[in-house]
This record gives structure tokens, sequence and C-alpha cells, in this order.
């Protein structure tokens, strides 16, 4: 899974007066599922196993999401 | 109707008895966005949808009543053996002296659960948006709840429903794509 | 392996084979004309009949419509024996 496709940034304002140490960029999640309408039938699939650990059957809807992703 | 099953749709381990990780949670067990929201926002609209759009708000909505069983199993776990001092310091001091161990429909604050966290329009458009909105809200509190949370367990988990919530947003935009195959089908009659 | 791990394990299987279900049928409420899919859906519904076949007949029902085994009720299964789901 490429997750950066998942993912979206932006270069939020700095001023000399925010009172936190700045983060430069800011990354948001951009979920699989708002690139399409409507899912295409036959799309590739997870093994059982697979499908419960990662919450979908389909590996094309499937994200991930981890702490030291920073997005927070 | 509805039969119980006594398993969880997902295999729940906690792995560190913290309480103030159970009051985090509540957040998705009895707050705005939370799986109680959900799961009773699409059982009370299903009633008036259009007919291809019943069994997506029916099954959907059965689902979130087993993600609620499971934030339950987390919470339950997470506070079982903790003494009222260690409810005290993760800031379930008030929780405890209302409601003891038992849980309690609320939100991370404290803020008790009331209807007003869902919406019912009879509109389909305007229904199938809030259900759309509120699945990405869902999947943003879990976001923050796994940023905030250290216990590998409850992190699992809560990971699962994250995905459920982008599986569930795309069949409810599916639902409305289908409700746009019905424009001026009155004609053809 | 001991005995809580094992009936953890076989669990697990029917955790496994009824999310296939749970997702296919929400799949095929949207794509109703995927025959393809609807087929996978019956077999996939047969595939975790089978598998929790295999749970209930060693630990009792997990659900009040299944059948319980003459061997669950002579070695005193209840309905509300423990552990429930949060329990385990």
């Amino acid at each position: 899974m490429d997750r950066s496709i998942f993912r979206g940034s932006f270069r939020p304002y700095v001023s000399p007066r925010d009172p936190c140490p700045p983060i430069l960029v800011k990354t948001f999640v951009l979920p699989p599922q708002i690139f399409t309408n409507f899912q295409q039938p036959g799309l590739p699939q997870n093994s059982p196993e697979a499908a419960l650990k990662q919450g979908s059957l389909w590996p094309q809807f499937v994200d991930g999401f981890s702490r030291e992703e920073g997005i927070s | 109707m509805w039969v119980y099953e006594k398993k969880l749709l997902y295999p729940v381990e906690v792995t560190t008895c913290n309480p103030k990780l159970a009051r985090y949670l509540m957040e998705q067990y009895g707050g705005a966005d939370g799986e109680l929201a959900a799961a009773l926002r699409y059982m009370n609209q299903r009633y008036t949808v259009p007919d291809k759009v019943i069994g997506v708000l029916t099954d959907i909505s059965t689902e979130e009543f087993s993600h609620l069983e499971m934030l339950a199993t987390m919470i339950y776990k997470l506070t079982k053996d903790a003494t009222p001092e260690q409810l005290e310091q993760a800031g379930l001091g008030a929780h405890f002296v209302n409601h003891g161990h038992s849980l309690f429909y609320e939100n991370a604050g404290g803020v008790p659960f009331t209807s007003t966290y869902i919406q019912s329009k009879g509109d389909p458009i305007a229904d199938l948006y809030e259900d759309i909105a509120a699945e990405e809200k869902a999947r943003a509190t879990y976001q923050w709840l796994i940023d905030i949370s250290d216990d590998p367990g409850v992190n699992d988990a809560l990971r699962f429903l994250r995905e459920r919530e982008n599986i569930h947003s795309l069949r409810f935009r599916e639902s409305v794509e289908i409700l746009k195959e019905e424009r001026d089908r009155k004609k053809i009659f | 392996m001991n005995a809580n791990e094992e009936e953890w394990n076989l669990l697990k299987k029917v955790q496994q084979a009824d999310f296939v279900v749970v997702e296919l049928t929400l799949y095929t409420d949207t794509h109703p004309n995927d025959a393809e899919a609807i087929h996978q859906w019956r077999e996939a519904i047969k595939e975790a009949s089978q598998v929790r076949r295999q749970y209930e007949a060693r630990y009792g029902p997990l659900s009040l419509l299944s059948v319980p085994s003459k061997q669950a009720i002579e070695v005193g299964w209840h309905w509300n024996s423990t552990p429930w789901p949060w329990q385990r």
C-alpha cells in the first residue's frame, strides 16, 4: 500500500508571533473512497485473514493510519 | 428483529489497564460522531428512504452496533480493575461517583448522549450527505484516538474501525449515485 | 497452545469468515447486478456456516439460531455460560 497517494499537504502561514514552534508543512488525509463514486466490479481481494486484519476485503480502499505519520 | 451473536465483529485485545484511554474512547461510544449516534441515525432514516438504499442503511446500522460492542469491550477492559484513585487520576472521578465502574453513553468530556447528535430530514440526499459526513467525522476521531493512544491492542482495533468508516462512506456515496439514476424515471412509467 | 488460545484462534476463523459475508453483503446492496459478486456472496455464506459449525460443535452455539450439539449440553454448556464477548 502506498499511503502517500491518500495524503495531502499544505504550508500554513507562519507568524513571528506564533507561540508554539511552527510546523512548516501540515499533512491531512485524502481517504481512498473520495476518489471514486462507485466501486468497480472485480477488484483484487484480500484473503479472509487479511481482510479482517485490514478492515476491508478490497486493498484498494485501505489506507491505514499511524501516529508515526505525524498528521496531528 | 435482531439475533444476538455471542462474539465480537473483530477480536479485541487490550494490553494495558488504562482508564484515561477508556475516557478518550467514550467519544466514540457516546459522542456526537460515535457508534451509538451512527447506529441510531441510520436505523431511523431507513424507514423513509427510497427502497433501493434501505439495505445499505439497515446493514451499516447493524454493523455500527457491533462497533459499539467493540468500544464497550475496550472501555470495560481498560477500567475493569482500576481503583477509584486510578479513575480519579484519569479524570473519571465524576464518572465514578455517578456510575461506579459501569459504562455510560457519554463523550470524552462526560457530556451525556443526546438524540440531537443525529439528523433525519426525510430528504434522501440531505440524509445521505449527512451520513457520508458522519463517516468521515468518525474516521477523523479514530485518527486522533490512534494518535493519543499507546496501547497496541487498542490501536489495532481502532485501525480496523477507522477502515470500516472508509467502506461505509463509499457505500453511502454509491447510494447517492443510485438515487441520481432515478432522475426523470416518472416520465417512463 | 493452551485450550483458551485454541478457542480464541478458532473463533477468529469464524470472525474472518463472517467478515467476508459482512463486506459482500454491503457490496451487493449497492451492486445488485454483479452476478459474480452474488455468487461469491453465496459461497462465502456457506463457508462461514461451515467454520461456525466447527466452532460450535466444540464450544457451543454462538447464536440462538444454532442447534446446540448434544456434547455441548452434556458438558454443561448454557447460553448464559461465560465468557461473554467483552470478557474474553
